[in-house]
């Protein structure tokens, strides 16, 4: 929870926080030291001098670091586990289901439990879903659509066995699909970014209840973004990566929030640290003291209110995952089409 | 006869290489500091130029754009005859490094990894991108500058006079001649890459089209402009996550202004 001057009150949803294991002892290749070598110099390259960790500490952190950083000092109330698989590049995977499980045990109230599937994995992968679902109470997924898988480097959400797994979301009830596009994927002369295929499942699973979150609002390609989130109500923008960016270029923050909340308006927005890419602490600090800067209130007439703020912080996740908002931190939000 | 080998000056190979953009950040790769470093072996008429990216994951199809045209332009400068290209650091180093320098098309180095047109399509898709975003700059600074949206899209080639005037844009406006302070290094960017794509030349075209070379108009200029500027947030947020990468992966300190 985090507290304004004025003693109000809010509710912080993490969005997308890992517990991932990247030590040398869980590396499998090259491509795993070069996975981490890049996730590391992301941190280093947004985060504030003092939040900079050595890259022992980055490789694997504890339980308690992370706990600390989330809920003791990083104001946040329910944090959600989205897991990446990536067993091509490292042994017991880079940070999956049944790990963030056990964490999820001994904390019940803190997390939500996400799991994921790749429709490379076919009828096999298609039952094991099932059980993790059932087993879990699985809500969300998180889809890595650039994941390395022997010869494969990628999928699209229009592959025909995505749909079949889309269609078992349904039919189980994991209605939130976490959407992250990363390079590489098949095929390799075209643009590995493209958003396209979200695009056609959001149209075509909108009356099911699937909703879409399109991690890091679809940057870098936010301009097939916007025009996406735009025509499909169900398309929402998880705020990793763009989050950060408040304290290394404010200003193109403000630039990109402002065409968001055009676009999408606040209902749509969620926050996101992408712990332990970041940590949520100054990211709060920073947006909770964010206003639009003149000349972008002036040239683009958005504003950022504290309801506003609250909806991005942590009703808006709140809304899509059934979390229980205390009253006194809570209020009416609209439900989106 | 005893054939003496031309002295190859590395400050034209750099210059060269200044021409060589990266498609999706629409910046030269000298400028974002991807140039590592360069090698000139005049007795064999040779040069490596040596290539690192912001990440081990970098789209490979762009690598080897830049790396191809990186290769091209050097083999522009007189005296050189042969280009090896290494591109460091990288998850398909060894294949782009090698495909590259030898001059091979993509879809040969990745076989079964491409599907069709080789990277043409792709690399037209970002020219058009960056066609956008530098005419939306273009359009904004017109528009700031107190032209109407009929005026903007009315404007002819002939009619921008002069764009290497230190003090401004020069523009002729009907029977009007105007300078537009800071508006000649936004007009030089723009008539480049509007070469770039293709369109007409001559002074009669329109200077605002889109990329088709299709005339726009004034009342659905605004909200054409709006795509432009997705465009250039996209290409920003790109820019400044790349050089920061860079910076940050290699130690640099290249001073960018952050």
């Amino acid at each position: 929870m985090y507290r304004t001057a004025d003693g109000e009150e809010i509710f912080i949803v993490d969005g997308h926080v890992h517990f991932w294991d990247g030590s040398p002892g869980n590396q499998l290749n090259r491509y795993a030291e070069g996975w981490v070598e890049c996730f590391y110099n992301y941190h280093k390259n947004l985060s504030p001098p003092e939040y900079v960790w050595p890259l022992e500490q980055y490789q694997r952190y504890s339980e308690s670091q992370m706990m600390k950083d989330l809920f003791d000092e990083g104001y946040v109330d329910v944090a959600i586990f989205q897991p990446t698989y990536l067993r091509d590049f490292f042994t017991n995977g880079w940070n999956t289901t049944e790990q963030d499980a056990v964490i999820k045990d001994k904390y019940p109230d803190k997390f939500i439990l996400n799991s994921a599937w790749d429709p490379r994995d076919e009828d096999a992968g298609l039952k094991e879903f099932e059980d993790k679902v059932k087993r879990y109470g699985i809500k969300g997924v998180k889809l890595y659509t650039a994941e390395w898988k022997g010869d494969s480097r990628g999928y699209k959400l229009s592959d025909p066995w995505a749909r079949k797994y889309l269609d078992k979301c349904v039919e189980l009830g994991v209605t939130n699909i976490h959407v992250h596009k990363g390079p590489t994927i098949w095929p390799f002369n075209k643009d590995a970014f493209d958003v396209g295929d979200v695009d056609d499942a959001a149209t075509m699973y909108r009356d099911a209840g699937l909703r879409f979150i399109v991690e890091h609002c679809g940057l870098p390609r936010v301009e097939d973004f916007c025009w996406i989130a735009a025509q499909e109500p169900n398309v929402y923008g998880g705020l990793a990566v763009v989050m950060p960016f408040i304290h290394a270029s404010p200003h193109y923050f403000a630039e990109v929030l402002a065409e968001m909340l055009w676009w999408l308006g606040p209902d749509r927005l969620l926050f996101s640290s992408d712990y332990a890419l970041w940590s949520p602490k100054w990211i709060i600090d920073k947006f909770m003291a964010f206003d639009f800067p003149d000349d972008i209130k002036q040239k683009r007439a958005v504003s950022l209110t504290l309801e506003d703020k609250k909806k991005i912080l942590g009703l808006n996740a709140a809304k899509l995952y059934d979390v229980e908002v205390p009253s006194k931190a809570g209020f009416q939000v609209a439900v989106p089409a | 006869m005893i054939e003496t080998a031309a002295v190859i000056s590395e400050l034209a190979v750099v210059a060269a290489l200044r021409a060589v953009t990266d498609p999706e950040l629409d910046e030269s790769l000298v400028e974002l500091g991807f140039l590592d470093s360069v090698h000139v072996d005049t007795a064999e008429a040779c040069v490596e130029i040596v290539l690192r990216l912001p990440t081990f994951w970098c789209a490979p199809n762009f690598a080897y754009l830049m790396a191809y045209d990186a290769r091209e332009q050097v083999l522009q400068v007189p005296g050189v005859r042969r280009v090896q290209v290494v591109l460091k650091d990288h998850m398909y180093s060894d294949e782009i490094s090698v495909g590259v320098s030898a001059g091979q098309a993509f879809d040969a180095v990745f076989p079964g990894q491409a599907d069709g047109d080789n990277l043409g399509e792709l690399r037209d898709l970002f020219h058009g991108k960056a066609f956008g975003m530098r005419q939306e700059q273009l359009v904004r600074f017109l528009l700031d500058s107190g032209l109407t949206t009929s005026e903007v899209v009315g404007l002819r080639l002939a009619d921008i006079v002069d764009t290497s005037n230190q003090h401004g844009l020069r523009l002729q406006l009907g029977n009007q001649a105007l300078l537009l302070r800071g508006g000649a290094p936004l007009a030089r960017a723009y008539l480049e890459r509007r070469r770039r794509v293709g369109l007409d030349q001559d002074g009669s075209a329109l200077l605002i089209t889109d990329r088709d070379g299709q005339s726009l108009a004034a009342e659905d200029l605004s909200e054409y402009l709006q795509c432009g500027r997705r465009q250039r947030i996209s290409m920003t947020f790109n820019a400044l996550m790349c050089k920061g990468l860079l910076d940050t992966r290699y130690d640099l300190d290249l001073n960018r202004g952050r």
